[in-house]
């Protein structure tokens, strides 16, 4: 049994700065990450409000800096069965590790068995919008930078075999059981872009209606279709909608809580098309903008200022015409008011955010009635769960930004070096669960 | 600017009405825009909720947007909220219901299900009180003679109609006086400004909008047709049966007057009489609308709108139902006798039919004497509201068209300077 002073669960921001923060400190610390890559959410996106930064140019140092680490072991395509308090206060902690079909020594990361690679497959780092190759690098900045095969589609022609320089391929790989040791767990799991169950808003079945998710990807400097098309005929749109709340605040879905992130990047990748679409006419229908941070309400008023409009009101409805635009129809409230209907090129769905793991049966943490994992108290400590040891940050506690994600994660590995140090052996009191949304 | 007056009351007195939860409405305006009967003349029902939670009693009461809102449960579904706007709409037409009738029972009616246990029952007893003692049971049928002379004392048949005929009168009178009152106070604050429009123009606008409204809203009720879901069986959507229920009464309703205008009153008519099948057709659907009304009321708990029956809707619709099986009992058991006849005819033995015709008699008027009271003062009173409000949107839209100028077409000539 190999033997850690930390897991932490989730190779994302949070993951990253958890596992950074803690091994600075001279733990040793293995990063359990369930994809081929680390980097989470947010090396997905292209920039990040309210300054505009490119996330990439944040994220990648971060990456960089885990997975250059000492005291940093990451473990890709990995996920935590169960996790197990014993009674000296540390944990027996089950991983079932899923085959590479690579070796990491001697991949070098050419992507020549990618060139080689006759199977072409739907991009999920593309949110569904790109291609790739059965096997290959997961993306350009991926770390670790080795290739990685995906099983289910690969025909094992072996084409990819001959290729490689370096004999790193082998499709006798098998998963493999871990059983680790480790002193404290930290929760990151992340989160999940809600799925468009609406059916007014097309249940999915529209071409041109996207998701926020989707659009940082369009409007990534290496996104799949390396400007800004369309989904159904690549064309240019020339007028852009963005509806907000469309997959949270909404009893009939389900997800009555705000996902606190919506409103900033929506604003934000308005004012992104602004300059990347400049003939687009870019609208955002709301029902009123959560600009709750540091400098969030100034950067409203840019994008306002850049000449986004901005029209409250909810859209009840999408309707697909034949060429592909859409026709929303919304109650609109300003001076003159009323029930307008608007046709647009494209509709981006500002969609929420929905916890990404279900802690259910792995390990015995509280949950609040959506998912997320309950703080212990939320107020006084809201990295501490209810089981003395196990911690929890970013997205798995809530919906929150990447400023907070990040602080989140330095809070839970404070907290968890506290505990590594002899501290916090006793059971928090456990707070009544605070109902995020109520009527 | 004028001023409004408030009652802070008002959300909590529609709530005595229905079920449900309009203090959680955020105003997004989303069952505004999914409603297929919202236009630019009629936008609701956010607007009207949003009097509501103001406490804008008179807009709220006067305003025709409650009556253009037919119920089919789409702004339920798609609440964000789940304030169930649908049934706000229903509470607040219940409560408008009741705020115009002078009599003030209706209150009563729709608030405690005891209280209008108690009415039914009342004036049960008193019907039956007043006319029992002129029953007759033990009579027997006679061709040719309508059996209410014969299980009646004539006497009382004439007079007691009469008196029934006058108290009705008045009743009605009563409540026509609340409805007129709701439409001029329409009128007042809906009616278009329509300065320079003529006397004329008016008086044609307003007898056109009446035969548009009586010919595709009371008639056809085209925006009931507009939100049906087309995935239901024809014979099963709702607009079909409240046809079915509206065509019933018409037809029973226009039988029994014809009937009263043009025959003798005291002579029994074959059943192959033409307005005895006009009211034989009318019964059978009549039956089947309230029926499968009924059915899918008592099944469908969770639908969003066949879950939120109310008592009195209830007491309504059963009494509906009655209407046409009361006159069915009345008509088979007056009329297989004559087929006994006809069976005698072709040799054909039909054992001896035992007739209730009293009893039956008693029955059906009992049920018509509760339907002409009790309809004004529940569900029943949609039937005129409907219509007069109908009939006040399509004025205004009518002078509106009028009044507005059209819009100048834009021209991209350029003009010439000289």
């Amino acid at each position: 049994m190999k033997k850690y002073d930390a897991v932490v669960i989730g190779g994302g921001i949070a993951g990253m700065q958890c596992a950074v923060d803690l091994a600075d400190q001279d733990f040793k610390v293995l990063l359990v990450e369930k994809k081929s890559s680390i980097g989470g959410t947010m090396i997905q996106l292209s920039k990040v409000f309210p300054t505009l930064d490119c996330a990439s140019c944040i994220t990648t140092p971060k990456m960089s800096e885990t997975y250059k680490h000492p005291n940093i072991t990451i473990m890709t395509l990995a996920e935590v069965t169960k996790i197990e308090r014993r009674d000296d206060d540390r944990f027996t902690i089950k991983i079932h590790e899923r085959p590479r079909y690579v070796h990491l020594d001697p991949c070098t990361g050419c992507n020549e068995c990618a060139e080689a690679c006759p199977v072409y497959i739907v991009d999920d780092y593309d949110m569904g919008l790109g291609i790739r190759k059965a096997v290959g690098v997961p993306f350009t900045n991926a770390l670790p930078p080795k290739a990685v095969l995906h099983e289910d589609e690969c025909i094992f022609c072996g084409r990819c075999a001959t290729a490689c320089p370096t004999d790193a391929i082998d499709y006798s790989m098998l998963p493999q059981d871990h059983e680790i040791d480790a002193g404290t767990v930290v929760l990151a799991t992340g989160l999940l872009e809600t799925p468009i169950i609406k059916e007014e808003y097309g249940g999915g079945q529209f071409k041109n209606v996207i998701t926020g998710k989707q659009m940082e990807r369009i409007l990534a400097p290496h996104g799949p279709y390396g400007g800004i098309m369309r989904p159904s005929d690549g064309k240019q749109p020339l007028s852009i909608a963005y509806i907000q709340c469309a997959g949270s605040r909404d009893f009939s879905i389900g997800i009555p809580y705000c996902s606190r992130v919506c409103c900033m990047y929506a604003t934000k990748q308005s004012m992104l098309l602004s300059a990347a679409a400049p003939l687009a006419d870019i609208t955002v229908y709301y029902m009123d903008l959560r600009a709750f941070g540091k400098g969030y309400e100034e950067f409203i008023q840019d994008a306002k200022a850049m000449g986004v409009s901005f029209i409250r009101g909810k859209v009840a409805k999408i309707t697909e015409k034949e060429n592909g635009d859409l026709v929303v129809r919304v109650e609109v409230f300003d001076e003159d008011g009323g029930l307008r209907e608007f046709e647009h090129e494209l509709v981006v769905l500002s969609i929420g955010l929905v916890p990404k793991w279900n802690p259910d049966g792995v390990v015995d943490v509280n949950t609040d009635q959506y998912g997320f994992i309950a703080s212990a108290n939320p107020n006084e400590s809201p990295a501490t769960t209810n089981i003395p040891g196990v911690y929890v940050a970013g997205v798995a506690n809530g919906p929150m930004d990447i400023v907070d994600s990040i602080k989140s994660g330095s809070a839970a590995a404070m907290k968890a070096s506290i505990y590594l140090n002899g501290g916090l052996r006793e059971a928090p009191k456990t707070f009544k669960l605070v109902e995020m949304e109520t009527k | 600017m004028s001023l409004i007056e408030l009652d802070p009351d008002l959300l909590q007195d529609i709530k005595k009405y229905g079920a449900f939860d309009v203090s959680a409405c955020f105003n997004c305006g989303t069952c505004t825009a999914i409603c297929p009967l919202s236009d630019e003349d009629g936008e609701f029902p956010r607007s009207i909720i949003r009097l509501a939670q103001l406490g804008a009693k008179e807009e709220l009461l006067n305003s025709k947007e409650l009556w253009l809102c037919y119920y089919c449960g789409q702004c339920s579904t798609t609440c964000p909220r789940e304030a169930e706007p649908g049934e706000f709409m229903a509470a607040a037409r219940r409560y408008a219901i009741a705020q115009n009738d002078v009599t003030r029972i209706s209150r009563v009616v729709y608030k405690s299900k005891a209280a209008y246990v108690g009415f039914l029952s009342l004036l049960t007893i008193v019907a039956l009180w007043i006319m029992w003692p002129y029953a007759d049971f033990s009579a027997t049928l006679q061709p040719g003679i309508n059996p209410t002379w014969i299980y009646f004392d004539p006497e009382f048949v004439h007079w007691g109609g009469l008196v029934a005929g006058g108290i009705f009168a008045v009743w009605m009178g009563l409540y026509f006086l609340g409805l007129f009152r709701h439409l001029m106070r329409q009128l007042r604050l809906y009616g278009p400004d329509s300065t320079g429009v003529s006397i004329f123009s008016k008086l044609k606008i307003w007898i056109v909008s009446l035969f548009r409204v009586v010919f595709t809203e009371v008639l056809y009720q085209r925006r009931y047709a507009t939100d049906q879901d087309t995935s239901v069986p024809f014979r099963r959507r709702r607009w079909v049966l409240h046809m079915c229920m509206m065509w019933g009464f018409i037809l029973l309703f226009a039988s029994t007057v014809i009937n009263w205008l043009t025959k003798p009153i005291e002579i029994m008519v074959p059943i192959t009489y033409p307005t005895h099948i006009l009211g034989i057709a009318g019964g059978l659907l009549l039956v089947y609308g309230a029926t499968r009304t009924m059915i899918f009321h008592a099944r469908r708990r969770d639908d969003n709108y066949y879950g939120h029956a109310t008592f009195s809707d209830w007491v309504f619709l059963t009494l509906t139902n009655l209407l046409g099986i009361s006159g069915f009992l009345l008509t088979l058991d007056i009329y297989v006798p004559t087929w006994q006849q006809w069976a005698a005819y072709f040799n054909i033995y039909i054992p001896e039919w035992q007739t209730f015709a009293g009893y039956f008699i008693i029955f059906h008027l009992l049920i018509v004497g509760l339907y002409i009271v009790l309809a004004p003062l529940n569900k029943g009173a949609h039937a005129f509201y409907r219509p007069l409000t109908l009939w006040v949107h399509e004025y205004g839209k009518g002078i509106k068209a009028l009044t507005t100028p059209e819009e100048e077409s834009y021209t991209d000539e350029i003009p010439i300077l000289t």
